[in-house]
């Protein structure tokens, strides 16, 4: 029996290699995967909480082989597309070096993969995933097969791991700002993958919380449940997001969790109503606006320097993961924290400022009309943005000057807008009405000496500036482009050094280009729009200055 | 940081600088669009050509920081226009160093470099060829060299090129047809700065043809062309049996209309009782250069016996992975339009559309894994109506598919040299087999042999499979690639090429 599909005309290209449709074919975890499990309604994807990587299995997971080919039967938006899911798959898993390939029992085909729980009893090390769709022919798949291979699944709201609390009497509930666990509470967390010998630990609020179990859950085959007690908290770190920080194997994460003495709905730090708490907790997102004052210094060629300034208001759909994450990022303390890699904990705290920058249609409909936007400061003309589509407005300048040698400012032009005191107004449309918003522009970053910037093969790379105008909130981080090593510090320290360990891959004699950027990014106030919902008002204060380096 | 980062550079693009969107290195290599590292060498000819939407101005000026020095060297600018600047890459020491350059009215930009001693580029269009050449014959006539105009024994060819830099000119090695010539002047171009010149006779006897591999040596580098070549000086025979005017059209630049028919038979063996076939047979025209066309016709001289490399892990960079995103893969769902169908000789016709089938077989034993779609011996090719494809019907020949010898999984020792062998027979001339091992199934490839597929055999030394461990599984691809030419029927049919492919993947178990 043969099987026809066809390809789009993808081949302009004379020598184009042709597609193999084996190879699309990738597998993962299911609780990494949407649609991977039976109910999405209770159970989603995760995204960047404690994923492991394509391919790694353990035993019992609830695993996917994700195929796009696998799509609904029927139709879908009034385009016809064709019915692939089959009504069956056969599974096996054939470890390396070994003829006998153990099959998989447990497998439900459904649009867009086949799910499936990994055997119990397959051994660890590299294996070939055998599979057949259908009445397909037989293809393969590489799989590695760990002890253990975790991930997370999360609720319907957000990314973050779904944390419920079980119920004694009744169902289980969703914990959130509305409905704080408190102190002494069991909550329980939802994933597939512990396989045999995890290791999970838990804190919240920075004191260790008790593990009550790990393990197979009592419901959907091949989902795991972590129990976790809730410890007692001082007074000030009880509140709407108090970290839990979670380790299972080598991945951890923090998530914020909503904790109360008495389980009331917690005192929001922007003073969102209970009714606002509430909407929070069953949305994905929150209307907000952010105002930006972006400043980019490029000084990568001896002679002129090039200045940029981008200056805009965006408005948007807060993630409302992304908002907690506003509130639980860690304060940065005096110390340089370095990093080569984007996984783990690093990672999952520091994901959130930037996602917010995403613009989605708001649930009114189109833009918002907030009428037109400008900024004005003392002695000067107002700066008059201008609206971009729905949700921006913007106004950019660029110049060229001339750096000097020491690294002074005395040749930088003027700036749209100058450090110092600014007002963001509006002058109100029919979804909010006219007003405005004190704000304190910092000076941008400008690195102290010339360009290039020298330094010895081997050696660390130390960069200057002038950190007395910075309050304690701005962050300044120092990436080398050209790998991926990121160090983080506070901008009032005025200077930042990687060590010369992220370096050594480094020849001598490379010429590359380091970046400093300092940012102040955070949330300022909640305005009401006319149909009463909070608009979140975020101000984002970003600044770089990049620098040629030479390894000598 | 990642995400907010991205998003913030983003929305700084308009702000930036157009470096980024520029490319420097060797003219020959920029020119023929080949090459998209950025290594000069002193005293050569460079570009920096301009991918933007925004074009350079009509004054520029070029300077190099050598690495670890303050200040600039200036080149000498020879031409800047819309698309590129060319200037003459000044003595600097070896190293990477900064190119720095400025046009009028717009931000000072640069890209890093490297400077190395020597790295001769020939002067072509193309990744191979044509070569920019010239004939002179034993009687001082002076021709353009291309198709229409080849070469015969006995006369000199000029080649064009730069970058010889330290190199000595004595160092510089022409082979043509595997043949060494005679190199009659090899240096600088007289009144031509940061050109080198290579003149040499061709030697008689010489292969003929119209792409008659050419091998440039230079102690720092090897360059594959080709030439044209007669024995009379007549156009030559291309094996698309194009007319001399059409041979003509090319040399001077044209665009030739190009049906091609492509086959492609993959095995695909997860276990050595469970084999299945993924077979296509797709019908494409195009407008062609000559660089297009020589692409399917130059075979390069491909090493005998082993000539296998470990593929390094990139050290600097950081890589970009591609994501495979579910829903995202092409599915037509349209009625395909009928084009025509090929017929094997004493088997049933196949037909073939616009957008191409896939055909996928059933399950077989790997001893027995049935008669494919796209299998050996003869063919004719019918079109639906000389309308749909502007081609007339017309007979080929195809060679079997390549199959690896022995099971699946491959199974390798890491700790001795393994010989890799597949079926070669009727395999053409000229075919060229790609054995490439990857670490798991669409993962990194780590190995690669690059030999004549009529070989039918490849050994994989020990030494390279050191980076495989023990308990890994990894997968192989032997994939076999060629150009056959198609015979019209009638007269009046556009240029056909038949373009095959054949692969056989297995997993592997390394022990």
């Amino acid at each position: 029996m043969m099987q026809i599909r066809y390809l789009a005309v993808l081949t302009l290209a004379l020598f184009s290699s042709g597609v193999s449709f084996a190879q699309i074919a990738f597998i993962q975890n299911s609780a990494s995967f949407p649609g991977g499990i039976p109910d999405p309604e209770f159970l989603q994807r995760i995204s960047y909480f404690a994923s492991p990587g394509p391919g790694q299995l353990a035993p019992r997971m609830l695993a996917v082989l994700a195929d796009p080919t696998l799509v609904s039967r029927g139709t879908s938006s009034g385009a016809k597309i064709i019915a692939l899911v089959p009504d069956r798959a056969t599974l096996s898993i054939r470890p390396i070096n070994s003829d006998v390939a153990i099959p998989v029992t447990n497998v439900t085909p459904f649009p867009g993969g086949v799910r499936f729980i990994v055997p119990a009893g397959v051994p660890t090390g590299d294996a070939e995933l055998i599979y057949s769709l259908g009445s397909g022919p037989t293809q393969w798949t590489h799989v590695t097969v760990l002890r253990s291979s975790f991930a997370f699944f999360s609720d319907s709201f957000s990314n973050r791991p779904n944390i419920e609390i079980p119920g004694t009497t009744g169902p289980n509930r969703r914990a959130g700002l509305a409905s704080p666990v408190v102190p002494g509470q069991i909550i329980r967390l939802t994933g597939s993958g512990l396989g045999y010998g995890a290791s999970v630990s838990a804190t919240i609020g920075g004191v260790a919380a008790p593990l009550i179990y790990a393990g197979p859950g009592t419901g959907l085959g091949g989902v795991d449940d972590i129990l976790l007690q809730v410890p007692q908290l001082d007074a000030g770190s009880l509140g709407c997001y108090v970290p839990l920080a979670i380790r299972v194997n080598n991945f951890s994460g923090t998530t914020p969790l909503s904790v109360t003495q008495d389980g009331a709905p917690c005192r929001h730090p922007l003073g969102f109503s209970v009714a606002d708490l509430g909407k929070l907790d069953t949305r994905r997102s929150v209307p907000f606006i952010r105002i930006g004052i972006w400043t980019m210094v490029q000084a990568q060629v001896a002679g002129p320097a090039y200045l940029g300034q981008l200056v805009s208001s965006t408005l948007g759909e807060l993630a409302v993961e992304n908002l907690a994450a506003l509130f639980t990022t860690t304060p940065p303390g005096d110390a340089v924290t370095c990093s080569s890699d984007y996984s783990g904990a690093w990672f999952a705290a520091d994901i959130a400022p930037g996602s917010v920058l995403q613009s989605r249609t708001l649930a009114t409909g189109g833009g918002l009309d907030i009428g037109e936007v400008s900024l004005t400061q003392p002695g000067r003309p107002a700066v008059m943005l201008r609206r971009i589509g729905d949700f921006d407005f913007q106004l950019k300048d660029e110049r060229s000057f001339t750096l000097a040698k020491d690294g002074g400012t005395a040749n930088l032009p003027t700036l749209l807008l100058q450090p110092g005191g600014v007002v963001w107004q509006n002058s109100g449309g029919k979804d909010l009405s006219a007003g405005q918003i004190r704000l304190e522009i910092p000076s941008p970053l400008l690195l102290k000496g010339g360009t290039p910037l020298f330094t010895a093969t081997g050696g660390g790379l130390k960069v200057d500036w002038d950190g007395s105008a910075f309050d304690a909130r701005t962050r300044v981080s120092l990436q080398f482009r050209e790998i991926p090593t990121y160090c983080r510090g506070q901008a009032r320290a005025g200077s930042i050094s990687m060590p010369a360990g992220f370096l050594t891959e480094i020849p001598k004699g490379l010429i590359g280009v380091v970046s400093a950027s300092a940012s102040a990014y955070r949330p300022i106030t909640v305005l009401r729009l006319a149909n009463g919902d909070p608009l979140v008002v975020l101000f984002d204060w970003f600044s770089t200055d990049d620098r040629t380096v030479d390894f000598r | 940081m990642r995400t907010s980062m991205t998003i913030r550079i983003a929305a700084f693009v308009l702000l930036l600088p157009l470096s980024a969107l520029a490319q420097v290195g060797n003219v020959a290599d920029i020119l023929a669009r080949s090459k998209n590292y950025t290594v000069l060498v002193p005293g050569e000819l460079a570009t920096i050509w301009n991918y933007g939407s925004e074009l350079f101005a009509a004054t520029a000026t070029v300077r190099l920081r050598p690495s670890g020095q303050e200040s600039t060297v200036s080149a000498r600018v020879v031409e800047a226009n819309g698309a590129r600047i060319t200037f003459l890459v000044p003595q600097v020491p070896v190293g990477f160093a900064q190119l720095i350059w400025e046009t009028e009215g717009n931000s000072s930009e640069w890209s890093r470099v490297e400077i190395v001693p020597s790295d001769l580029a020939l002067l072509r269009t193309g990744n191979t060829g044509p070569l920019r050449a010239q004939n002179i014959s034993p009687s001082g006539k002076l021709a353009t060299h291309g198709l229409a105009s080849p070469a015969q024994p006995g006369d000199s060819v000029v080649l064009w090129a730069t970058g010889l830099g330290s190199a000595p000119p004595d160092s510089v090695k022409v082979l043509l047809g595997g043949v060494a010539q005679a190199i009659l002047f090899a240096g600088p171009a007289p009144g031509q700065p940061g050109v080198e010149q290579i003149n040499f006779r061709v030697s008689s006897p010489v292969t003929e043809g119209c792409y008659v591999p050419l091998t440039v040596q230079t102690p720092a580098r090897t360059s594959d062309s080709f030439l044209s070549i007669t024995a009379n000086g007549q156009p030559c025979r291309h094996p698309l049996l194009l007319s001399d005017s059409s041979l003509s059209r090319l040399d001077a630049g044209d665009l030739l209309p190009l049906s091609l028919l492509k086959f492609s038979t993959a095995l695909d063996a997860a276990s050595a009782d469970k084999t299945f076939r993924e077979e296509t047979i797709g019908f494409y025209s195009y407008r062609v250069a000559a660089d297009w066309l020589a692409e399917l016709y130059f075979i390069s001289p491909l090493a005998a016996g082993s000539s296998c490399t470990a593929i390094p892990v990139p050290v600097i960079g950081i890589g970009i992975s591609l994501v495979l995103v579910p829903g995202q893969s092409p599915i037509f769902t349209g009625t395909p339009r009928f084009l025509g169908e090929v017929r094997p000789l004493n088997a049933p016709a196949t037909s073939v559309t616009d957008p191409p089938a896939t055909i996928l077989s059933a399950d077989a034993p790997l001893s027995r894994p049935g008669v494919p779609l796209v299998q050996g011996g003869s063919w004719t090719w019918t079109p639906a109506t000389s309308d749909t494809t502007g081609v007339s019907s017309f007979d080929f020949r195809l060679p079997p598919p390549v199959t690896l010898s022995g099971g699946s999984p491959v199974r390798l020792r890491r700790d001795r040299d393994q010989q890799i062998v597949w079926n070669a027979v009727d395999v053409p001339v000229g075919f060229a087999a790609k054995l490439a091992i990857y670490d798991r199934r669409g993962g990194r490839k780590v190995i690669e042999c690059n030999i004549s597929a009529m070989q039918g055999s490849v050994t994989l030394p020990a030494p390279l499979m050191a980076g495989l461990q023990p308990g890994q599984g990894a997968s192989m691809t032997l994939e076999v690639t060629g150009t056959i030419t198609a015979t019209p029927h009638s007269g009046s049919g556009m240029a056909t090429a038949i373009s095959w492919r054949s692969s056989d993947t297995r997993p592997m178990d390394v022990q």
